[in-house]
């Protein structure tokens, strides 16, 4: 069994993927709860954020 | 509500309606348990598996953190509100922490948030004394982060993301 690589935080680019994982959650509640008044809305568009966060943090994990 | 309804923190604004509660019901799972469910990803499962402190003290700081932040629309109320959502930020993250799953932190989470809307949908429910609805939420909250950190401690997050 190889020998487990230390973890390298890449902070950078992990608040860059947090930050736009934050915009996909901030943008249903903007839209659904705050302007439109719907919590409906807001339930409904959140859903994308599930499937966003999950290829965005994608996008650290280590190549091959 | 067991305290806060006898102690007029609470007022329901109408006797117990099963009907009103039971047709509101599938919807207040679905709207409730999703932005419960996203938040959990963003603020506590993202940086329990991505971040730079994924364990103790300070996992618990940084999630509890950005749970605060995180709710921006809200910060404007005050302190007392950013105290309260602190409280909850905490007994969530030390559920993520001690179980080592999000489902834990995600169940405590969803748990309230239902139960809060529940609670409006049967009865009706307006808070007469904000101040004090904070501080019972606070209480509440801080009795059962010391009850999960009281349990023992599940798997940890393993290195997934070297370089």
């Amino acid at each position: 069994m190889p020998p487990a690589q230390p973890r390298t935080w890449k902070p950078f680019r992990t608040l860059a993927v947090w930050a736009l994982i934050f915009a996909a959650y901030q943008a249903p509640e903007a839209l659904g709860q705050r302007l439109a008044g719907s919590a409906t809305l807001h339930a409904v568009l959140s859903l994308a954020v599930l499937p966003v966060a999950w290829l965005l943090s994608r996008l650290l994990q280590p190549a091959g | 509500m067991a305290i806060g309804l006898p102690s007029g923190i609470y007022v329901a604004e109408r006797s117990f309606d099963l009907a009103r509660l039971l047709s509101a019901l599938p919807w207040l799972l679905l709207a409730t348990a999703v932005p419960s469910l996203s938040e959990d990803v963003l603020t506590r499962g993202f940086w329990f598996r991505q971040g730079p402190a994924r364990g103790g003290a300070a996992f618990l700081a940084l999630s509890t953190l950005v749970y605060v932040l995180n709710h921006v629309w809200r910060l404007r109320e005050g302190p007392a509100e950013w105290l309260m959502l602190a409280s909850f930020g905490l007994a969530y993250g030390a559920a993520l922490l001690r179980s080592g799953s999000l489902w834990a932190a995600f169940g405590l989470h969803w748990g309230w948030n239902l139960a809060n809307a529940l609670l409006d949908a049967g009865w009706g429910l307006s808070t007469l004394r904000p101040g004090a609805g904070r501080s019972l939420s606070i209480a509440a909250h801080l009795l059962l982060a010391a009850l999960v950190l009281l349990l023992r401690k599940g798997p940890q997050p393993t290195g997934s993301n070297p370089s």
